[in-house]
């Protein structure tokens, strides 16, 4: 988190009466993107290097360099401007900028609300001077506010990744949801609050959202794992949206989906697998029998012990297999298109 | 009509189904019972050895003893091979497919008595099997997958097993999936490696303790939760406009 970056239009004024200086988004080549970066920048052997090599290495560190040192600036033009309104507990959007507010907030007559942890992930991205107090707030300060406001971190930090990867993140409309209106009386056991709504990147309206992507929580990754019920108590609570667990360990943000059916709840008659089964195996075993020679002797010891009964259940369950089988594989043919 | 009946023998705390037409009775199936105890799951070491069966589709270490015992297999009796049940595999055998006999234990309490007092985890593992039976999965032991059970369905095209997409890990109703999220995510990496996807399933027993001795009345009651836990990274999806659902 640059904590210590140049802010806002001060900076930007800074940037042109600095021609040295070149601003970071005129950088096409930027830093390099994958492979070995110490490699890259800093070839370990550097007495093999031709001219034309070394001419081009020192060239990329100089470029490199420069783009390192380029502040982080922005146009005031695309800077909102938030304040802290304390008795809300909300920051009051005084000047927006951008899309970006057209899925962030409440709406409140002409005013727009934000949370702290919107208001704070603008000030990160650069895109908002935020004032508290009358001060711009510095990321420090963000933070602080952040904890005092009883948003935790790992919070912030999942709110922060889902948005920069695009999605649609807001406070969830479950937030105090119990399980199941019959298992309400179980207590606290099944009490599911969901901490976000997610929706998927892309066109967003915030009178219309729609149904959510997922609804997550936010749990640290230190906390003690949920059982069976739990998660069970999530998916449904959840529903018709997917359920979701965020784990933050210090700004590693691992997701865990608890939202999909399991096997179980895609049975099928066994015994319709049982017979088709049955039938193959045993033309397969009649086709072994007339070409192979088997030690007959043998075997007949181990029959004996059935009797004659396996014969007479062996020619029902051809019979059955016959409509068995056909049924068999269009529920296959259905489970493959699902 | 008495229904023909394989005979197991109680080895040492195992069930060991060792006569050759009863091996063949568990495994009448490719939804089979069982693991042959030199075969990776059907017993097949009798018929690789009497040259019924190609051994290309073996393991390798029936593929070495069959090369041990070489082209003589007149001198060798190739029944060597006994079946191996695990203690719900079978009590499902006895009390819901009746296929089987243990050898003194041959009342059905006196079977379901011992399992109980023996190993502590049987009733769920029961449980649990018994659910996926009759939903008509085939399950075998996941010790190789480091879970419980894995879950195969048959195959009508290929006639055998080819992959099992589920693993299945069996909780207590109040024992967390794992003791730690780094635990869970360890499993979740190590199932998907397999290429199979995890499950874990809660054996809920609380309303029926007190009668774990009568085996119906325990089934009755017995509830089952299972969940799909699956890893999610934001990354996948981006631009990608998915209907929720």
């Amino acid at each position: 988190m640059p904590t210590d970056r140049v802010r806002g239009g001060r900076a930007h004024k800074d940037a042109r009466s600095n021609t040295e200086t070149v601003p970071w988004w005129q950088f096409h080549r930027g830093l390099p993107h994958r492979g070995v970066k110490d490699e890259a920048l800093a070839p370990k052997v550097t007495d093999d290097l031709s001219t034309g090599q070394r001419r081009r290495w020192h060239r990329r560190l100089h470029e490199w360099f420069t783009f390192v040192a380029a502040p982080n600036t922005v146009s005031t033009r695309h800077l909102s401007v938030l304040e802290w309104v304390s008795h809300l507990h909300q920051a009051r959007v005084v000047k927006p900028r951008g899309k970006l507010f057209q899925s962030l907030g409440t709406v409140h007559g002409p005013e727009q609300h934000l949370f702290p942890e919107e208001a704070v992930f603008l000030v990160d991205k650069g895109a908002a001077d935020f004032y508290i107090d009358g001060v711009p707030a510095s990321m420090e300060r963000c933070m602080t506010l952040l904890l005092s406001e009883g948003v935790s971190a790992e919070m912030y930090y999942a709110f922060g990744h889902l948005r920069r990867l695009g999605y649609h993140v807001r406070r969830s409309s479950r937030a105090e949801r119990t399980a199941g209106g019959a298992d309400s009386s179980e207590g606290d056991a099944l009490r599911v609050s969901f901490t976000y709504d997610v929706w998927l990147p892309g066109n967003f309206k915030r009178t219309a959202p729609g149904l959510p992507y997922f609804r997550a929580v936010v749990v640290p990754f230190d906390a003690p794992v949920p059982t069976v019920d739990a998660l069970c108590a999530l998916r449904e609570a959840a529903l018709p949206s997917q359920a979701k667990i965020i784990t933050v360990d210090r700004s590693v943000v691992t997701v865990f989906d608890v939202s999909r059916a399991g096997p179980l709840s895609k049975p099928d008659d066994p015994s319709k697998y049982w017979l088709a089964e049955r039938a193959l195996v045993l033309q397969a075993g009649a086709a072994v029998q007339a070409n192979a020679e088997i030690d007959v002797a043998e075997e007949r010891e181990g029959e004996e012990a059935m009797g004659s009964e396996s014969e007479t259940s062996v020619s029902v369950s051809e019979e059955g297999s016959a409509s068995s089988a056909g049924s068999a594989s269009d529920s296959e043919k259905e489970s493959e298109e699902r | 009509m008495e229904q023909a009946r394989a005979r197991a023998e109680l080895v040492d705390g195992e069930f060991w189904v060792v006569q050759p037409a009863h091996v063949r009775l568990c495994w009448q199936s490719l939804m089979g019972f069982g693991k042959g105890n030199l075969s990776r799951s059907e017993p097949v070491y009798a018929r690789v050895v009497t040259g019924r069966m190609d051994s290309g589709s073996l393991g390798k270490a029936t593929r070495g003893m069959v090369r041990a015992v070489g082209g003589n297999s007149q001198a060798r009796d190739p029944h060597v091979e006994h079946l191996h049940l695990a203690p719900y595999e079978a009590a499902y055998l006895v009390f819901d497919e009746r296929l089987l006999i243990v050898s003194g234990l041959e009342g059905a309490p006196a079977l379901w008595e011992f399992c109980r007092g023996r190993w502590p985890e049987f009733l769920r593992q029961y449980a649990v099997y018994r659910a996926y039976r009759r939903a008509g999965w085939a399950l075998h032991s996941g010790c190789k997958y480091g879970a419980d059970f894995v879950l195969y369905r048959f195959q009508r095209a290929r006639a055998r097993h080819v992959h099992a997409p589920y693993t299945v890990l069996v909780r207590r109703h109040d024992e967390p999936v794992q003791r730690r999220w780094i635990a869970l995510q360890n499993q979740l990496r190590m199932t998907k490696q397999v290429a199979k996807r995890l499950v874990y399933v809660s054996v809920d027993d609380t309303a029926v303790r007190h009668c774990e001795r009568e085996r119906e009345r325990w089934l009755a009651g017995v509830q089952l939760h299972e969940v799909l836990v699956d890893r999610w990274t934001a990354e996948n999806k981006r631009g990608k406009n998915e209907e929720p659902g």
